[in-house]
């Protein structure tokens, strides 16, 4: 059984798709929007008889309302090598894990699904074009939990810019984001009439996992580079240091751009993600 | 310091010395950035530190499996002694005991210390008190027997003095010979130093003309001081010549031939009566007196396998791996739920 969260944009969609968010868009719903003249919206099912008794021009009044629309959800997905990374969570797996439950949240919303993986470029395996139907995602997702060829890198975020669809919609950037803060902040600058929501995937072991004793020959899962670390009491806080300094300039990078990323550091689950768009968690 | 190999051709293998460059034994562990990781320089250091270590110590051990060795050397040495030639008689006659006979004492079957044996006893001492010569031993009976030449390193001198006194005396004396190749060991050696041959022997022996004349010759032509320390057995008349006798006699005894002929020669001569122990050290000390001239040797080292050494070297230095690799960690600590 996949799990299932609930999602919202922050304003009104601009879709005239009929769905479960609210827009400005008329038609049918359940929010009174206005009264319009009979001619210029002739239903006749609409009509407001109080209110066309009460106007002294004796025009006949019509209601209208606004249509809940349907959006369109992308999930943008870092498959680096990095995302291969295995500490007290498989990231892979917990990656996949939400790309299946927003697959699936997004099927109930009756919202159309996309995804976009990329690495050093945009990878094809891991595409799945805005659709309504969800054919094809069960391969994709066998694939992203399984697939263990992975390349280095991020360059291919620069790209999904022209792979987003027209209509505004909400996309989450799923990632550990291991790169530059400017990176993130050129996505959020060319996503422009999107919500992106970024989905910062980060595992317990990478920073207060150090063994307390001994010597680790840290190596660097993309660039290769090894370290050799003395390990000792009082590494772990030291670390947990920078990751927290990371994560305030992640915070304030997204701010910048009215945008909350999510810290996702036990591997996925659908309740916090739930509860971030409903402003309960950090 | 010339340098050579029991087997060169191993030495290809030094290249594999780059190898932990390259690579280290120790399992890595992953991490997604070490961007974030903060940098630790003591373990920078030592990182470095261990791959240098790593690479010298494969260099050791490949040094060491090609068979290093130090090749033969030759060392001069200045020092300020003598070149002695000790000449040691190991006659039959000299396993007899030494000192005077003193009346009924000759019936008694009791054997005090044999000539041989305070003739080594005291050449000891007398290797021991003078450290910076070059002492050659020669031992003597019926033929000339070469033990040692020239050398500096008493030890050896130590023990080829002791190994004199092994098994029993051979035969009979000929010093003609033995004076003729004792005078050889300057043969074609530079006159760094005063000259000493020492003789150390219970009797004398009568010379032909010709072997006179050789030992005359070449003592003269090498400057060699000639000492003789004359070891008086039991029943044997002393050196030292009853002035009353008359010539002929004196010559049909050996030791009083021998002694004037020595002193003919032309070179500085002294005859020690050694008759005791007590006399035979006095003996000893006065040519340490008279012979302290500075002298310079050469010396041959021999070859010298360094093979221990380099695989010490690589023990030591390819223990710090060891170490962190025992104490690598590879995998994270489950600890980190919190």
């Amino acid at each position: 059984m996949v799990a299932e969260f609930h999602y919202r944009l922050p304003g009104k969609a601009r879709s005239q798709r009929p769905g479960a968010h609210q827009s400005n868009m008329r038609g049918g719903g359940m929010v009174f929007r206005r009264h319009v003249s009979l001619f210029s919206s002739p239903d006749p099912r609409r009509l407001d008889v109080r209110a066309s008794l009460r106007d002294p021009a004796e025009q006949w009044w019509v209601r209208e309302y606004q249509q809940r629309a349907a959006i369109p959800v992308v999930v943008v997905l870092d498959v680096s090598t990095s995302m291969g990374f295995r500490g007290m969570q498989n990231r892979a797996r917990a990656a996949a894990n939400f790309v299946e439950s927003a697959a699936w949240s997004a099927n109930r919303h009756g919202d159309r699904f996309g995804l976009i993986g990329f690495d050093r470029r945009l990878r094809e395996d891991c595409w799945l074009p805005v659709r309504q139907q969800r054919a094809a995602l069960e391969g994709v997702v066998q694939h992203l939990r399984h697939d263990s060829k992975r390349d280095p890198g991020h360059e291919g975020l620069a790209e999904v810019r022209a792979w987003l669809p027209r209509e505004p919609g909400l996309v989450f950037l799923v990632s550990d984001f291991h790169w530059p803060v400017e990176v993130l902040q050129r996505f959020l600058e060319e996503s422009r009439p999107h919500h992106v929501v970024p989905v910062v995937l980060w595992d317990r072991a990478e920073y207060s996992g150090w063994p307390s004793r001994g010597f680790a020959f840290a190596e660097d899962m993309e660039s290769g580079e090894r370290r050799l670390i003395w390990l000792r009491r009082g590494w772990n806080e030291e670390v947990e240091a920078a990751y927290d300094a990371r994560e305030t300039a992640l915070r304030v990078t997204c701010e910048a751009h009215d945008v909350r990323p999510l810290f996702l550091r036990d591997g996925f689950s659908a309740d916090s993600v739930s509860a971030h768009f409903l402003g309960v968690s950090s | 310091m010339n340098l050579s190999f029991d087997t060169p051709w191993l030495l290809l293998a030094l290249p594999l010395a780059l190898l932990p460059l390259l690579r280290t034994p120790i399992q890595s562990l992953p991490h997604p950035w070490l961007g974030l990781v903060p940098e630790d320089p003591l373990g920078n250091t030592l990182n470095a530190v261990l791959r240098v270590a790593a690479v010298l110590g494969i260099v050791a051990l490949v040094l060491g499996l090609a068979g290093l060795a130090r090749g033969e050397r030759v060392i001069e040495t200045v020092g300020t002694g003598a070149e002695i030639v000790v000449m040691l008689d190991r006659s039959r006659s000299m396993d007899q005991g030494f000192g005077r006979t003193v009346g009924y004492e000759q019936l008694l079957m009791t054997q005090g210390e044999t000539k041989n044996g305070a003739a080594r006893r005291v050449l000891t001492e007398f290797v021991k008190g003078r450290p910076n010569d070059a002492i050659g031993l020669l031992a003597f009976s019926t033929r000339p027997i070469h033990v040692l030449p020239l050398t500096t390193r008493h030890e050896v001198v130590q023990a080829a003095i002791d190994a004199a006194g092994l098994g029993r005396g051979l035969a009979e004396t000929d010093i003609g010979l033995a004076m003729i190749d004792g005078l050889h060991y300057f043969d074609e050696r530079p006159y760094t130093g005063s000259r000493v041959l020492l003789l150390v022997s219970d009797g004398g022996a009568q010379l032909d003309e010709l072997t006179q004349h050789r030992i005359v010759e070449a003592a003269r032509k090498h400057r060699v001081s000639l000492y003789w320390i004359y070891l008086r057995g039991r029943g044997s008349p002393g050196l030292k010549v009853e002035t009353n006798a008359e010539s002929g006699q004196r010559d049909a005894v050996p030791e009083y031939f021998l002694d004037r002929f020595f002193g003919e020669i032309g070179v500085p001569y002294r005859a020690y009566e050694a008759e005791d122990p007590q006399q035979l050290k006095a003996a000893v000390s006065d040519i340490d007196r008279l012979q302290r001239l500075p002298t310079r040797t050469t010396e041959v080292v021999p070859r010298q396998s360094l093979a221990s050494l380099t695989f010490g070297l690589a023990l030591l230095l390819l223990l710090p791996v060891v170490i962190v690799s025992a104490l690598q960690v590879t995998r994270w600590s489950r600890s980190a739920a919190h």
